[in-house]
């Protein structure tokens, strides 16, 4: 797996090791007469610039948005010194907390997930033409955003009516301190056990499948549209598991990095046969229970 | 080099079957699109080697379908008296020439069911195969009878199609890159 990562970053940064070399200017964008640097600067201020750039990595747009939620997630990290109501217990009225909820769930999935969907985004930017591409993508990444966003409040309401609110899922439940702070070793543990499981394979299947997509006005949007919600539902069949961790650990920011990132790492660089990604969340869960043993050892003496 | 553009689709899925499937790519994209990708398909006036087309695909994506399907022969533009003479049956009355001026390639569909199934080796989408239309089209469009509004796609199968095989074409699309 390491010998992976750094022939993998060794290639991103050296992109001549590739047999598919392509210019980061392509020529015909390339102003004359100028220097190197002059040429560099005049290319990224044009329009043309950011079509060809666009058209070439549509990811882009996933990077970008991703960016921009981690910024405002941490940000308002730091404003509160505390983490964003994700799962976290506030003192306040229901419709407050629930709009506070929602806001951070949907910045969460945007932060974390986005970057999963290359693929796919290739896939629709692909299939529209050059006028269609950026709204295709837009329209596409929305319905993706509200599938995960009405799971999320689904899960919401439940553990609402039936616990007042979404920490005490966790936190009320009648159980030893202990057990329940074991629950995110259970919670990564599942992961690793569903990574192996062929399920998830299947469900990883599932997420390359795409659907026939019309070029033109309010079909080219609303197929966008179709395509985001059937993704949002093969990825979270997919990916339940880790976020269900994530929740039963109280979606600490550094864990949420580290789950995003090794997600990433999974979906750009690995097989999807490969068991990595198991051992990465039993490495998470065994560090839990470490950390659960220390802490216990600590108390009693 | 420019990324290919996209300037026609047919969404309606296209069952096949034994005999000649006719479909039209619009590639005038009416008046509320004007200028899709600002790429259009004028007739070759003279020997302009800045009017050819430097690459364009012809994608059949999402083909579906069960058992062993004949291939099948494409043709574009195909004159309207050699389709109904095709759609006749009656293949061998056709001048071999005339019909390599408009032969754009074959489709075969081995491991259609395969890849048509969701498994834990294939997400179920289809098949999807193109082939290389540029040489074709830059001589079409330097025919008199060019269309510059449509395209017409034939399908022909070179067998009949058996009980136990069925194969749907989700999409078909062109692709160009403009010299």
């Amino acid at each position: 797996m390491l010998n992976k990562l750094v022939m993998h970053i060794c290639l991103t940064w050296k992109p001549h090791w590739t047999p598919q070399r392509t210019p980061f200017i392509p020529s015909y964008l390339r102003p004359s007469g100028r220097t190197h640097l002059q040429q560099v600067a005049a290319c990224l201020l044009g329009r043309d610039f950011w079509h060809y750039w666009l058209a070439r990595y549509p990811q882009t747009w996933l990077w970008l948005w991703s960016g921009i939620a981690w910024s405002i997630l941490i940000s308002r990290m730091l404003a509160q010194y505390r983490m964003p109501d994700i799962c976290t217990s506030t003192p306040q009225l229901f419709s407050r907390q629930f709009i506070s909820m929602s806001i951070d769930w949907c910045l969460m999935i945007i932060a974390m997930m986005l970057p999963l969907l290359k693929e796919q985004t290739q896939h629709v930017a692909s299939r529209m033409p050059s006028t269609m591409r950026s709204t295709a993508i837009q329209w596409f990444l929305l319905a993706y955003v509200l599938q995960w966003l009405l799971t999320g409040l689904l899960i919401y309401v439940l553990a609402y009516s039936s616990f007042n609110s979404l920490p005490d899922l966790t936190g009320q439940i009648n159980m030893p301190s202990a057990w329940r702070t074991a629950l995110p070793v259970f919670g990564f543990a599942l992961a690793a056990c569903w990574v192996c499981s062929p399920m998830r394979r299947n469900a990883q299947l599932a997420c390359s499948r795409t659907i026939p997509m019309r070029i033109h006005g309010w079909g080219a949007r609303t197929d966008s549209l179709h395509y985001g919600i059937l993704s949002g539902n093969f990825c979270l069949r997919t990916c339940w598991a880790p976020m269900l961790a994530l929740m039963l650990a109280q979606h600490g920011l550094f864990l949420m990095l580290l789950v995003a990132s090794l997600l990433v790492y999974e979906r750009y660089f690995l097989s999807f046969k490969s068991r990595a990604l198991a051992y990465a969340w039993a490495g998470i869960a065994l560090a839990f229970l470490l950390q659960i043993l220390f802490t216990s050892q600590g108390q009693s003496i | 080099m420019n990324n290919p553009s996209i300037i026609a689709a047919n969404n309606q899925a296209q069952i096949l079957g034994s005999g000649m499937l006719d479909l039209r790519l619009n590639l005038s994209q009416g008046k509320r699109q004007p200028a899709l990708n600002k790429i259009s398909l004028p007739a070759v006036v003279g020997s302009k080697n800045g009017q050819l087309l430097r690459h364009a695909y012809l994608h059949f994506e999402h083909i579906t379908g069960r058992g062993a399907p004949p291939v099948y022969d494409v043709y574009l533009n195909l004159p309207p008296v050699v389709q109904n003479i095709l759609k006749q049956g009656a293949h061998a009355a056709i001048d071999a020439e005339l019909e390599s001026q408009h032969f754009a390639g074959s489709l075969g569909f081995y491991g259609l069911e395969l890849s048509s199934t969701p498994s834990l080796e294939h997400d179920g989408s289809g098949m999807n195969i193109t082939l290389d239309v540029a040489d074709l089209l830059n001589s079409l469009r330097s025919s008199d009878d060019w269309n510059e509004q449509t395209l017409h796609v034939s399908l022909l199968a070179r067998a009949p199609m058996t009980l136990d095989a069925a194969a749907c074409i989700g999409r078909i699309s062109l692709h160009v890159v403009a010299a």
